[in-house]
């Protein structure tokens, strides 16, 4: 299965189970949280900073989520309306700190084991997002995050985070640009 | 096309996005910036890895699995809100467009036919001139009130229908 056959079976399931939530089958709730926890926490723990913080945040997230299913529509994807609520809950939480911290500098928390081929390539492409994401201003940096962790594309980022799409493509084209640079250079070494 | 402009063009893509017939030709033709994509997607595959999104499990046993503590304390939170689908009045399904028209017909023809009923003529008799202007100011309003009755009850539909939806630029 390609990756966008599989992103399309993933898309297909989420609207199964909104439908089954909003039928009165609350355990399918429990199937599509397990499902993004991973994603909300991350998000969340880029601004909270703290494994507590963000387990709040995680449930504040799933609660909004539940009770504004009903207003669903589907005209975007289930897991880029749960980023945008994940988002504005992020930004409007009063107990976040200041800044936006990007994965590329907390990569720990999330499970990176894998062949040591991986983890060198990991390693090399985390720093190369790291010296992208010093150059960009903290509102920006969420949307090179979006682009390689999350796996979005660029219209969804822009979605979540009422950036313009142009903004977001050039930034993470910039990006990208640093990512070759150094992926030729470890290549050469 | 030059390999940096090929690479540039290549890197200007989105997820998923379909390669550009110039830009395929030239990575058929140049293994350097062959090797060059096929470590750029090796990365990318690499870094989303860990958030990557997989198909849901449907345990056959649910109760064996023991179920994640935030999850568990967001499900009791939802179940504490006093929100129970489905909601009542929510589940109106679609919008019978027969019953819209059979009302529209009926209230124009009801207009039409009006002036030619007993009530109608006897209406005329007895206030002459001065019926009609009323009668046609309350003809205006019942049809405006009918159409906004209809494109408010259906805006979902419209604003679909005409890609009326907000969308960032």
């Amino acid at each position: 299965m390609t990756k966008t056959e599989s992103s399309a079976v993933v898309a297909h399931e989420d609207t199964v189970l909104c439908r089954e939530v909003l039928a009165g089958n609350t355990a399918a709730f429990a199937l599509l949280a397990t499902k993004y926890r991973k994603r909300i926490f991350s998000l969340g723990y880029s601004f909270f900073k703290n494994a507590d913080d963000t387990e709040d945040f995680v449930q504040d997230v799933l609660v909004k989520t539940y009770t504004s299913l009903g207003s669903f529509r589907g005209e975007s994807l289930f897991s880029t309306w749960l980023m945008r609520i994940a988002y504005n809950t992020a930004i409007n939480s009063i107990k976040r700190r200041r800044e936006y911290t990007s994965l590329a500098e907390d990569f720990e928390i999330m499970d990176t084991s894998g062949n040591p081929e991986d983890v060198h390539l990991r390693s090399c492409s985390l720093e190369a997002i790291r010296e992208a994401l010093d150059t960009l201003p903290e509102r920006y940096r969420v949307c090179v995050d979006m682009y390689f962790f999350y796996d979005m594309p660029y219209a969804d980022i822009s979605e979540v985070t009422g950036l313009p799409v142009n903004t977001i493509k050039s930034h993470v084209f910039r990006a990208k640009k640093l990512l070759r640079g150094r992926l030729d250079e470890g290549d050469k070494k | 096309m030059t390999c940096e402009a090929a690479f540039d063009r290549y890197l200007a893509l989105d997820r998923n996005e379909r390669v550009p017939l110039q830009v395929t030709l030239h990575l058929l033709v140049c293994p350097a910036c062959r090797a060059g994509v096929r470590h750029l997607t090796l990365a990318e595959t690499v870094l989303a890895a860990p958030l990557g999104v997989t198909r849901t499990v449907r345990s056959a046993c649910p109760d064996c699995g023991r179920p994640d503590p935030v999850i568990a304390a967001a499900m009791a939170r939802i179940a504490s809100v006093d929100q129970v689908y489905p909601a009542a009045g929510t589940d109106v399904g679609r919008v019978s467009m027969t019953r819209w028209l059979v009302s529209g017909m009926a209230l124009v023809v009801g207009f039409m036919v009006f002036p030619f009923s007993s009530m109608g003529v006897w209406s005329r008799a007895v206030f002459g001139d001065a019926f009609g202007v009323p009668f046609y100011i309350l003809c205006g309003v019942a049809i405006t009130a009918w159409c906004g009755l209809f494109v408010g009850t259906n805006i979902d539909f419209f604003v679909k229908k005409f890609g009326l939806q907000h969308t960032p630029a």
